[in-house]
C-alpha cells in the first residue's frame, strides 16, 4: 500500500519566479524508512509542509494513507506523527502537559492516556523531566518531546523534518536508534535530513530532490553505485613499470590510472567484472599483488554528483 | 491575570466611588429667573434689560430684588465679581422687573443683572457702548428654562414669551413636536416645523397674562422642537437633546459611569492583550505547525481561540458588573435599574466580542508578532480614542455645525467604530442628564435602531469572516 503519494505536486510561492517544488511524483510504500534528500532550498520542507496540510499546493495532489490532504485533511492527519524542522513549545507548559494537550487534539481516550504518556516519556528519555517547563528543556529534549508527541496516536506513518538537526552526537545516536526501533515495529518513516551518513545507514530508500524536482528514487546502495565513475581501486604491488600502467589504462571502463611508488590507484566504472579483469591483466603481466582495496562510493559522493555540487 | 484583577478592582472601586449615598430630594431652587434684552422703542437704539421671576412651580413672585450692575473690571464684593451696583428694583405683582433708559443713564457700559437671593447669580450683558441700527422688526422672543422640580431624571419646560419691545405676549399658543431622530432636525432650527406644520394637535397650552407658561408634565430625555406663537409673532427653539446622559443621582450613577467611561476603555485594552498574539505568537514560536498538523479543523482552532479570548473577557466582566451592581446597591440603598444592568452586560459583551474578533483577525493576518501588536494598538487608538474627533472632522466637512448634513454625519460616524456602536447600544439603557462628577461625558447622538443593529452585526460578521478566512486560507497556507 502506498502510504504517501503525490501527483504532479507543485508549489510556487507568491512572488517566486521558479517553483519551489516542481511536478513532484512520489510514491512511498508502507514499511519503508524513506530518506528525503536535497540541498538547501531544494524543496524538502515545502513538500513536507504540503503533505502535512501546512501549505496549500499550487497544483497537483498529495495523498497520505490514501486521503487527499486538501479534501480530507483530518482523516489524513489522524494517523500521522509529525515533527517539524523547528518544533515550537508553549513556555508555560511542562513536557507532560504538552503531551496531554496534543492528546486532546488527537481525541485520544482519557482512561489509557496517562499510561500511554508515561510510556512515551520513558521511551524518549524524558520521564524524569516530565514536569519541567518545556522552555527549560535542551534542544535535544525538545526534539524528543516532539517525537513523543508524534507517537501519541501510535501512528503507522511518521513524517520527520530534519529530526537530528542541531543535536549533539549522543542526541543524534539516540534519535537514530529510536528510528530503527520504530521502523522495526513496522512503521513507515519519511524523513528529510542533511546528514547523508545517517540516511545511508538508516534508510531503505532515498529520494533525491534538486531544484524542486525529484531526480532519483532508489536504495542508498543503488544510488551510490549509479555514480561509480568516481570510485577507486587501490592495489599494492611489489613494483610495477610504466608499461603496466599503460596496459591497465587501456582496459575498457578504466578512466584514470596513477602510480605512487608501488601503489596503483585506478578510477573508473569499477564493477565486479572490471575489477576481476584488472586483476587478471596484472597477473598475466607478472605483477605481484600484495593487497587490493576498492573504495566504495558513499551516498555523499552520489549526492554531490547528482546535484552537481549544488548547495 | 494580575493585570486583569487590578483592572477589575479599579472598575469596582471607581463604580463605588462615583455612586452617591442614599437619595436625598434634589434641592429645588427658590425661584427661576427669565432674563431678557429688549428694545422699548423700536425706532430708537436703546436696549433695555428685564427679568421675570417665578417659583419653580409656576407662581409669579413679586418683591424679589434684582440689581442692575455695571462691569467695572475691579473686584467687587466677596465673590470677587467685578461689578458696580447701579440700581436695585423689586419685581412687580406680575413677576416682572424692568430697567429702562440704560443708554442715557449708563452710556459706554456693559450692564447686567444680579440676583442677590440666588447667591448673586448674574445675567450678562447688554452694551450701551454703540448705537444699534434701527428700525427693528417686532419679532417674538421666548426665554425658556428646563426645570427639574425635585427629580433630576424628569425635566419640564417653562418659558416667558414677549415681543421685541419686551411686552409679555399673553394667550400665546405653545406647541411641541418630538423630533423623531437627529437627522430629522431642521436647519435652521427657528424655521423648523413638523412635517405636517404647526397644527393645533401639537398645542400643549397657552401663556398667561405675564407671557409665562409652565408645562405640567415632565418630558423624557429627548429633543423637542418648541414653537410659541401669538398674533403675527412666533418663536421656535430646541428643548432637550439627543444627548442621552446618565443620571448622577441614585444607584444608577456608578454603573452608568462605569458603562460610559470604564468599559469602553478597559474592555478593548484587555481584548487586545488577549487576542493580538493568539495566532501571531503561535506562528512566530512554531507551535502553530504542531497544532495545525493534528487532526483538528482550522475553523475549529479559530472557534477555540474565539471562545478562549471572549470567555476570558466575559466571565470577569459578568463578575465585575454584578459586583458593581451589588456595591452600588449597598452604597445607594436601592437597587440599580435592571434594564441598565442587563443593557450594560449586553452592550459590553458585544464590545468584547467585536474587539476580540477584530484583534484575532489582525493576529491571523499579520506576518509577525510585532506587526500584529502594532496594528492592534493603532486600531484600538483609532476606534477607542480618536474616532469622535474624526467624526466631528467629517461632520464639519459634511456641513456647518447643526445642519442636516452635519447631523447626519455625526450620527452615522459612530457606527463605523465598535466603541461607537457600543455607545449607541448603551444609549437605549441610559437616561437622564449627562454630566458626572468632575467629568462631562456624552453619549453620541442616537442613530436609528436598524442602522445600529446593522452596524453591530457588521462589526461581528466582518472580523469573524476575515479571521475564519485567514485561518483557512492564509495561516500556514501560503
Amino acid at each position: 500500500m502506498k502510504v504517501i503519494e503525490t501527483e504532479g505536486l507543485t508549489k510556487v510561492y507568491k512572488g517566486g519566479q521558479k517553483p519551489a517544488v516542481d511536478s513532484l511524483d512520489l510514491q512511498i510504500e508502507g514499511g519503508e524508512l524513506f530518506g528525503f534528500l536535497g540541498p538547501n532550498g531544494a524543496g524538502k520542507s515545502t513538500t513536507i509542509r504540503m503533505l502535512m496540510t501546512l501549505l496549500r499546493a499550487s497544483t497537483g495532489r498529495a495523498f497520505v494513507r490514501g486521503y487527499d490532504v486538501q479534501i480530507k485533511p483530518l482523516e489524513a492527519m489522524q494517523q500521522v506523527g509529525f515533527v517539524p524542522e523547528n518544533p515550537g513549545f508553549y513556555h508555560n507548559l511542562t513536557g507532560r502537559q504538552h503531551l496531554n494537550y496534543w492528546a486532546e487534539l488527537y481525541g485520544l481516550d482519557r482512561p489509557a492516556l496517562a499510561t500511554r504518556i508515561k510510556k512515551l516519556l520513558e521511551r524518549v528519555g524524558l520521564f524524569e523531566a516530565r514536569d519541567k517547563l518545556a522552555k527549560d528543556y535542551s534542544l535535544g529534549m525538545k526534539r524528543r518531546l516532539a517525537l513523543a508527541g508524534a507517537l501519541l496516536p501510535d501512528p503507522q506513518l511518521l513524517i520527520l523534518d530534519e529530526p537530528s538537526l542541531g543535536l549533539d552526537p549522543q542526541g543524534m545516536a539516540f534519535v537514530r536508534s529510536l528510528l530503527v526501533e520504530l521502523h522495526q515495529e513496522g512503521r513507515t518513516i519519511f524523513l528529510s535530513s542533511h546528514f547523508l551518513g545517517e540516511v545511508e545507514r538508516l534508510c531503505t530508500k532515498v529520494g533525491l530532490l534538486s531544484k524542486g524536482k525529484l531526480i532519483r528514487v532508489d536504495t542508498p546502495r543503488a544510488i551510490s553505485q549509479s555514480v561509480s565513475d568516481a570510485s577507486e581501486l587501490e592495489i599494492e604491488t611489489r613494483g610495477v613499470g610504466l608499461t603496466i600502467v599503460e596496459i591497465v589504462r587501456k582496459i575498457d571502463g578504466v578512466s584514470r590510472v596513477e602510480l605512487d611508488r608501488t601503489l596503483l590507484r585506478i578510477s573508473g566504472a569499477l564493477t565486479e567484472e572490471l575489477i576481476a579483469e584488472i586483476n587478471r591483466v596484472l597477473i598475466v603481466n607478472g605483477v605481484s599483488i600484495i593487497s587490493s582495496r576498492s573504495q566504495e562510493h558513499s551516498l555523499e559522493d552520489a549526492f554531490l554528483s547528482l546535484t552537481k555540487g549544488e548547495v | 491575570m494580575i493585570i486583569g484583577v487590578i483592572l477589575a478592582l479599579a472598575v469596582l472601586g471607581g463604580t463605588y466611588a462615583v455612586t452617591p449615598g442614599p437619595i436625598s430630594p434634589t434641592s429645588v431652587p427658590k425661584f427661576v429667573t427669565y432674563n431678557l434684552t429688549y428694545y422699548p422703542d423700536l425706532n430708537a437704539t436703546h436696549p433695555a434689560l428685564a427679568a421675570f421671576i417665578a417659583s419653580p412651580t409656576g407662581d409669579h413672585l413679586s418683591g424679589i430684588n434684582v440689581q442692575l450692575v455695571k462691569e467695572t473690571g475691579q473686584r467687587f464684593g466677596p465673590t470677587g465679581t467685578r461689578f458696580q451696583l447701579l440700581q436695585t428694583n423689586g419685581t412687580d405683582s406680575s413677576g416682572w422687573v424692568r430697567f429702562n433708559q440704560l443708554w442715557t443713564s449708563y452710556p459706554n457700559s456693559s450692564l447686567g443683572l444680579v440676583y442677590p437671593d440666588l447667591k448673586g447669580s448674574y445675567f450678562c450683558c447688554v452694551s450701551t457702548a454703540a448705537a444699534i441700527s434701527p428700525p427693528y422688526k417686532n419679532t417674538g422672543s421666548a426665554t425658556w428654562h428646563v426645570l427639574s422640580l425635585g427629580d433630576s431624571s424628569k425635566e419640564t419646560l417653562s418659558l416667558v414669551f414677549t415681543d421685541l419691545t419686551g411686552q409679555p405676549l399673553s394667550s400665546a399658543d405653545v406647541l411641541v413636536w418630538r423630533v423623531p431622530n437627529a437627522t430629522s432636525l431642521p436647519y435652521p432650527l427657528e424655521k423648523g416645523s413638523p412635517p405636517d406644520g404647526w397644527t393645533l394637535k401639537y398645542k400643549i397650552g397657552t401663556t398667561d397674562s405675564s407671557g409665562f407658561f409652565i408645562n405640567p408634565l415632565p418630558y423624557d430625555s429627548w429633543a423637542y422642537l418648541v414653537h410659541v406663537r401669538s398674533v403675527g409673532l412666533n418663536s421656535t427653539f430646541l428643548f432637550g437633546s439627543f444627548y442621552t446622559t446618565p443620571s448622577m443621582s441614585g444607584p444608577d450613577t456608578g454603573l452608568t459611569f462605569a458603562a460610559v467611561l470604564f468599559v469602553p476603555t478597559i474592555l478593548p485594552i484587555v481584548s487586545l492583550a488577549l487576542a493580538y498574539d493568539a495566532i501571531s505568537r503561535e506562528k512566530s514560536e512554531g507551535t502553530l505547525d504542531l497544532l495545525l498538523s493534528k487532526p483538528v479543523s482550522r475553523l475549529g482552532v479559530a472557534l477555540g481561540k474565539i471562545l478562549g479570548v471572549v470567555g476570558s473577557l466575559v466571565v470577569p466582566l459578568l463578575i465585575v458588573v454584578f459586583g458593581s451592581a451589588a456595591l452600588v446597591w449597598g452604597r445607594a440603598g436601592t437597587a440599580p435599574t435592571g434594564s441598565l444592568v442587563f443593557g450594560l452586560i449586553g452592550s459590553a459583551v458585544y464590545l468584547a466580542l467585536a474587539y476580540s474578533l477584530l484583534f484575532l483577525a489582525i493576529s491571523s493576518l499579520s506576518r509577525s508578532l510585532g506587526s500584529a501588536l502594532l496594528s492592534s494598538v493603532l486600531f484600538f487608538l483609532m476606534f477607542g480614542f480618536f474616532w469622535s474627533l474624526i467624526a466631528v472632522l467629517i461632520a464639519n466637512l459634511a456641513g456647518p455645525s447643526g445642519s442636516v448634513g452635519w447631523f447626519q454625519a455625526i450620527t452615522i460616524m459612530p457606527l463605523f467604530s465598535p466603541t461607537g456602536v457600543y455607545q449607541q447600544l448603551l444609549s437605549f439603557f441610559i437616561s437622564g442628564p449627562v454630566f458626572g462628577p468632575n467629568v462631562s461625558t456624552e453619549a453620541p447622538l442616537q442613530s436609528p435602531l436598524p442602522w445600529i443593529v446593522a452596524a453591530a452585526t457588521a462589526w461581528i460578521i466582518v472580523p469573524l469572516f476575515l479571521f475564519a478566512w485567514a485561518m483557512k486560507y492564509r495561516v500556514s497556507q501560503s
